[in-house]
């Protein structure tokens, strides 16, 4: 779950209806498909006021289940964010728009850096995709249960995920990896020294190796990290940095750390697209560049914890806490981050049957 | 024949043509409807199979939500059950989507889905089924399956989705199929129409323009034919009026010069001369009486008379010849109760018996020639019918010639007219006469051992009468004769065998003439040619008639001409004629009929040649 849990700021399947109907009005609501806990209520309820309609945003846990959503076709989504390395199997089957150059050129003052390792992962992103959000994927944990019962670490290494012996310690108060099979082996990959993206016959034997060593010790696979934590059925979760910053930044829980660890790990980056066969033209638009204004990307920010990508949009960030940034990608080990090469179809079903066997034991 | 042939082909290889445009174009409507059938009938069953896999998929993602919730509790042994059979459903289901066969019927749509290389449904629902198959495993931990269930809950529940656009595929091609039928519906007519059209264009129009052609041609030719048989029988007709004419002047005369005084030398030569001359009267005759067949004009004059005798009669004329080559010649007439008189065209038989003995006796050079007569009448028969039977000990007839020597012209083969002689009319005639007395003829031979005719024909009862029969032998006339002839030998013959009766003679050369002479000679009797230039003898008949009229007595004029049609006969009648002779006029039928008009003038005295007056 990139996003967070929290009584009085859930907005899952935030639904506000305005009473003015202005601009939209007649036209049925907008549909906004995204990951859960990103988008603020207030955001929902703006849009309404302005537009005289409402704003429906459904969302999803696992990037698989949007995948499939959106594969399906007809989704009705004016807008969805999926994850960038997901757009070319999405495109291969037809379920995309690509957006008018011009248009997203008026939206995108892209962070120079980010962008273009985007291009660079991803190069159909500049035509059916605008930058949203982005972040790394690390470690989260319950320090108090973590130092108690491994006191020798660091807290900055995957080491305190992949090696069997730190697990094994571990076990008891819970492990939990997020569901999301080429992050974690990516990770695991990195972690091994070998190349991320590799989808090597012997490279994935080896990343599965791992895995399935310290799988008897891992507690749940799933998307609701964050949590478990909060709820103490987990002290250690691999798990996005969105998802891990919540509980100490937004709700005071200190003992709750997210570290990003320095054999380097995964940038992420959720982009905005066009699902084909969305209802109608115009909504898209009008969302689009809703959810682009500074303003609104301020408070999606803030709120999901996650980082934008329009340079101007740092003053409106100023709340958010620059140690918070620092914690999502760390200065020093911005180098050692990498983003996830695109998977077929083909390659995302290999690594998906090798993941639920892994998880049996098989 | 070979026209007929063609004409059958024409019409057989068109109609065939035009039924197999027509049978092309139905099959082909059936076929187009039938493929919309089809496509129906496919989007229908697609969709059940893919109602199938979400309903399964439905059934699975509940019974793994229990599972996975609680995976050792009693429910869970339940949720296994569930489990299972939509597993084993769902199996069924894919297999049979995922054959290529089925494949390939799905609507474009359903198939980019369900080949597509990015969350294939089918290769999803495998995993699927995978895991099912863990969950179900009771050889599994307990965790195992709580994560098997959970996996499989979610990866079912996500597919659900996709199906379902599977699903809509198909019922939006099938509603597009159900709209396409109509237009199926609309072609398969218009193939029909065109079909129809086409066979009416291209066949059923040219085939009536060619029959229609064809009768039109038929029937002209027809009236060609008619018109050309018409004018043979004028042309024969004529012809033979011609022919006979200056052979009645031969025949006359020679039959005058043989009661002259002659030496044996001169006599004999008379007498070449008249049997030359009955040979040619005879094939004139024959060609004259096939020509009166063809034309429809034979002259059946119904008469009384004796069967019998005509027979023995007919076979007298040739027994002279018969006895000359030493062939017995013989009539036989089997027991009748009704006797042989009866009533029939007597000149007609009489024709056909001499023309069967006549051949007998031609082509037989020993032996004998048998006449049989046999009254044939069946006991409740209500017509009398005879068989008259010609056998003779001839030549007889090859196999092969038997069915051909009714034709005319035909002889058994070509040899025979070089040794025999004769125009191979005659059993034509036969023929023809026999049809016309509504009998049959027929013939039985062998080669070299003689042949038998047999003529079957109906005949009426006749009025029994006691049969005077009259010498002609010898009479004497003391009478007035004029002779109206345009020829000078009619002329000459005519009053030589008058003179010879005793009779005074005077001449007229046309009508004119013989009026005058008739109304200022006042003769006994007239003898009229017809056919005379200036008036001819009808019309001079009639004016004689027309100037007598109010006297008691009317002179008889008997017409005399060439013209052997039985219409010139009603003709003469009508202008007024008493009595008609054709010719060449004998000495006998002249007598013959004088003693018709003057029955008292017989005498039973001897001949005398000399006139009284």
């Amino acid at each position: 779950m990139r996003g967070m849990i929290k009584g009085l700021m859930a907005t899952a399947t935030a639904v506000v209806g305005s009473l003015v109907a202005t601009a939209l009005a007649g036209e049925g609501n907008l549909w906004f498909y995204a990951w859960n806990n990103t988008i603020p209520l207030e955001v929902v309820q703006e849009f309404g006021e302005r537009h005289g309609t409402t704003l429906v945003v459904d969302t999803f846990m696992v990037a698989d289940e949007a995948e499939a959503r959106l594969a399906a076709g007809r989704s009705g989504y004016d807008l969805a964010v999926v994850p960038v390395e997901m757009l070319p199997r999405l495109v291969s089957i037809d379920a995309l728009h690509k957006f008018d150059p011009e248009e997203r050129a008026q939206l995108n003052g892209s962070h120079p850096r980010l962008m273009d390792r985007l291009s660079e992962a991803v190069p159909m992103a500049s035509d059916y995709a605008v930058p949203f959000l982005w972040g790394t994927t690390g470690v989260m944990v319950d320090i108090d249960d973590v130092l108690e019962r491994v006191p020798e670490t660091a807290l900055n290494s995957w080491d305190l995920v992949f090696n069997p012996e730190y697990a094994e310690a571990l076990s008891d108060c819970g492990i939990t990896i997020v569901d999301a099979v080429q992050e974690v082996v990516a990770v695991a990959l990195n972690y091994l020294g070998r190349d991320p993206n590799s989808m090597a016959e012997d490279d994935l034997d080896v990343a599965f190796d791992l895995l399935a060593r310290i799988m008897p010790y891992v507690r749940t696979i799933d998307g609701s990290q964050q949590e478990q934590v909060l709820q103490n059925e987990a002290c250690l979760a691999l798990t996005w940095s969105s998802d891990a910053l919540a509980p100490q930044s937004l709700l005071g829980r200190d003992e709750i750390r997210y570290f990003v660890p320095q054999e380097g790990t995964v940038l992420w980056a959720d982009v905005l697209v066009w699902p084909n066969e969305s209802g109608h033209f115009e909504h898209s638009h009008v969302l689009l560049k809703y959810l682009n204004e500074p303003g609104v990307l301020a408070k999606i920010s803030q709120f999901s914890l996650a980082l934008t990508d329009i340079p101007t949009t740092h003053e409106a960030m100023q709340s958010l806490d620059l140690d918070v940034l620092e914690q999502i990608a760390p200065k020093q080990r911005r180098e050692q981050l990498f983003m996830l090469t695109p998977r077929t179809g083909e390659e995302k079903r290999i690594l998906d049957r090798r993941w639920r066997r892994m998880q049996l034991g098989l | 024949m070979s026209t007929l042939r063609i004409t059958r082909r024409y019409l057989r290889w068109r109609n065939g043509i035009a039924l197999s445009i027509v049978l092309a174009a139905a099959v082909t409507a059936m076929w187009v409807t039938m493929i919309g059938r089809d496509t129906v009938a496919t989007r229908n069953q697609n969709t059940a199979s893919v109602d199938t896999v979400l309903l399964s998929l439905s059934e699975l993602s509940m019974a793994f939500q229990e599972l996975r919730i609680s995976p050792s509790s009693q429910r869970a042994v339940n949720s296994r059950a569930h489990v299972r059979r939509a597993a084993h459903a769902a199996k069924e289901a894919a297999d049979t989507i995922s054959s290529e066969a089925t494949l390939k019927t799905f609507s474009p749509e359903g198939q980019g889905i369900l080949r597509r290389d990015a969350m294939n449904p089918m290769l999803e629902l495998e995993d699927v089924l995978f895991l099912a198959s863990v969950a179900v495993d009771p050889r599994r931990s307990q965790n195992d399956v709580t994560r098997a269930a959970g996996m499989a809950g979610d990866l079912a529940m996500r597919l659900l989705p996709i199906f379902n656009r599977i699903k809509q595929a198909e019922l939006a091609a099938a509603q597009e199929a159900a709209d396409k039928q109509v237009t199926y519906g609309i072609i398969a007519l218009f193939i029909t129409v065109l079909g129809i059209g086409l066979a009416t264009r291209f066949v059923h129009v040219p085939m009536e323009r060619f029959v229609i052609r064809a009768q039109s041609e038929i029937e002209r030719n027809r009236r060609k034919a008619e018109a050309a048989s018409e004018a043979k029988s004028m042309f024969l007709a004529t012809m033979s009026h011609e022919i006979r004419t200056p052979l009645n002047g031969v025949l006359g005369l020679a039959d005058v010069l043989k009661d002259t005084r002659l030496d044996s030398d001169q006599a004999r030569m008379v007498s070449m001369i008249q049997s030359s001359g009955q040979a040619l009267l005879q094939l004139i005759n024959d060609v004259l009486d096939l020509a009166k067949i063809e034309a429809g004009k034979i002259d059946l004059n119904l008469e009384d008379f004796d069967v019998h005798d005509l027979c023995q009669e007919t076979a007298e004329l040739f027994s002279g010849q018969a006895a000359k080559k030493g062939v017995t010649l013989t009539v036989h007439a089997a027991p009748t109760v009704e006797g042989w008189h009866v009533r029939s065209a007597p000149q007609a038989l009489r024709q056909v018996l001499a023309n069967l003995v006549g051949n007998a006796v031609k082509f037989t050079e020993q032996g004998a020639i048998e006449v049989h007569l046999e009254d044939i009448t069946t006991q409740n028969g209500e017509e009398r019918r005879l068989r008259i039977a010609v056998k003779d000990d001839g030549i007889g007839i090859a196999l092969s010639a038997l069915e051909r020597i009714f034709d005319q012209f035909e002889q058994a083969d070509s040899s025979t007219t070089t040794e025999f002689g004769g125009t191979g009319l005659g059993l034509s005639i036969v023929q023809r006469m026999s049809e016309a007395l509504e009998g049959q003829i027929h013939v039985e031979s062998t080669l070299g051992e003689g042949a038998e005719f047999v003529l079957e024909v109906p005949v009426g009862r006749a009025v029994p009468v006691v049969v005077e029969t009259k010498t002609t032998e010898v009479a004497s006339f003391d009478k007035r004769v004029l002779v109206a002839d345009d020829n000078r030998v009619n002329q000459l013959v005519a009053r030589k065998i008058v003179e010879s009766l005793g009779c005074e003679v005077a001449l007229a050369s046309n009508g004119h003439e013989a009026v005058d002479m008739a109304a200022k000679w006042s003769p006994d009797i007239v003898l009229m040619d017809v056919r005379m230039p200036l008036m001819d003898g009808l019309q001079a008949t009639r004016v004689i008639r027309a100037d007598q009229a109010g006297q008691d007595t009317s002179v008889p004029i008997v017409g005399l001409s060439a013209n052997a049609l039985a219409e010139h006969r009603e003709e003469a009648e009508q202008a007024g004629m008493s009595g008609y002779l054709q010719k060449p006029v004998t000495r006998a039928a002249l007598i013959t009929e004088l003693l018709r008009h003057f029955p008292d003038a017989t005498t039973d005295t001897r001949r005398n040649d000399t006139c009284a007056g």
